[in-house]
């Protein structure tokens, strides 16, 4: 299985890490020469530090080159919201990638983007309503 | 009319402008303080500090209220996510896109943005019809002070539908090979009819050269 993975913030390098464990192979881009070179330092295997592309993740040359065609699922881990609505967007309808993930951090997203057969995941809703059931399990 | 614009660089500016003095009613959103206050300064109080594409944002301007939506930011994501926005939670009628980068222009259109507008293609546009009405040489004839010419034959052209023998070519000059659009190479008779993006490869002097150009482009 394929997986590329845009941003590699901590969720990036965590999924890629976690992912390539347990047999995956992952591709990483990210515009910030820094951030993978932490990924590279960080990872155990060097299947990992091989797949670091530099480039913009909203680009479409650069998803290219970053195998974009061949891949069968896509996360998009970009800081922004709009970044990563974009790429998913991108990936779904210009690409044809089967398997499309998006994380987000603000407002909840209008249903349109989970009919388009994008799975949008709203990290901060899932820690305040994770939070929220250890508490009432107190 | 409300319109709502994001994006109040030059562009956004001049048009709430015009918009204002057409009588319409104009928020404009505008990430950065330093041009949301010159909007202010310059137009009255129209601009208000923050990302177009934070729905609470949206909503605070009367996004639902609004006729048009206009992202005309420097990043397209900002402006495909937030035209999304105002189509599908603030359920605006019509929605207006700048395309930065000319590729994106397909994924806003299968994203079912209105009214998508590409200043490179437009710029591009311009610069191929301004070609394509132009003569290419090709290669000068011997000794003769003759030349071949190409010409692209321009849609709007008045030649296009008139058979060779009702165009009259200046003097010295001939119309000896045409390529049609699809590829194929005739050598044209006088029956011959002048298609659209037909590209005519004419023997003339360069003194007649524009007089050639005029008679079948249309253009002096």
């Amino acid at each position: 299985m394929h997986v590329l993975i845009v941003g590699c913030g901590w969720i990036g390098r965590w999924l890629s890490t976690d992912l390539t464990d347990k047999g995956a192979n992952v591709t990483v881009i990210d515009n910030d020469p820094e951030n993978l070179r932490r990924l590279s330092s960080e990872a155990k295997d060097s299947k990992i530090v091989k797949a670091c592309i530099l480039g913009d993740g909203t680009l479409r040359e650069d998803l290219e080159r970053a195998g974009i065609i061949h891949s069968d699922v896509l996360i998009s881990t970009l800081n922004k919201d709009a970044s990563n609505l974009f790429t998913a967007q991108l990936a779904r309808e210009v690409f044809g990638v089967p398997k499309v993930i998006c994380i987000t951090r603000g407002d909840q997203v209008p249903d349109v983007y989970q009919s388009k057969g994008i799975k949008v995941l709203n990290i901060t809703h899932l820690i305040g309503e994770s939070i929220s059931n250890s508490v009432q399990g107190l | 009319m409300y319109a709502v614009i994001l994006g109040c660089g030059r562009t956004g500016l001049n048009l709430a402008k015009e918009l204002l003095e057409q009588g319409h009613e104009i928020t404009i959103i505008e990430k950065d303080r330093t041009r949301s206050d010159q909007a202010n300064e310059l137009l009255g109080q129209i601009s208000v500090v923050g990302d177009g594409c934070q729905q609470h944002l949206l909503a605070s301007v009367g996004l639902k209220r609004a006729d048009v939506f206009i992202a005309l930011s420097r990043t397209d994501e900002d402006n495909l996510i937030s035209c999304q926005l105002a189509k599908h939670v603030f359920a605006v009628p019509k929605t207006i896109a700048l395309i930065n980068n000319p590729i994106n222009e397909d994924l806003f259109r299968i994203l079912g943005v209105d009214v998508r507008i590409s200043s490179t293609s437009l710029i591009l546009q311009h610069i191929e019809e301004e070609l394509s009405a132009s003569v290419v040489h090709m290669q000068a004839l011997g000794s003769s002070a003759r030349e071949l010419v190409s010409i692209t034959i321009p849609p709007d052209a008045s030649a296009v539908g008139k058979r060779l023998v009702d165009i009259s070519m200046p003097a010295e000059s001939l119309v000896s090979l045409i390529v049609t659009k699809e590829g194929n190479t005739r050598f044209p008779d006088e029956l011959f009819e002048i298609q659209p993006n037909d590209q005519a490869l004419v023997v003339t002097t360069p003194e007649r050269e524009l007089d050639v150009r005029r008679v079948l482009t249309g253009v002096d």
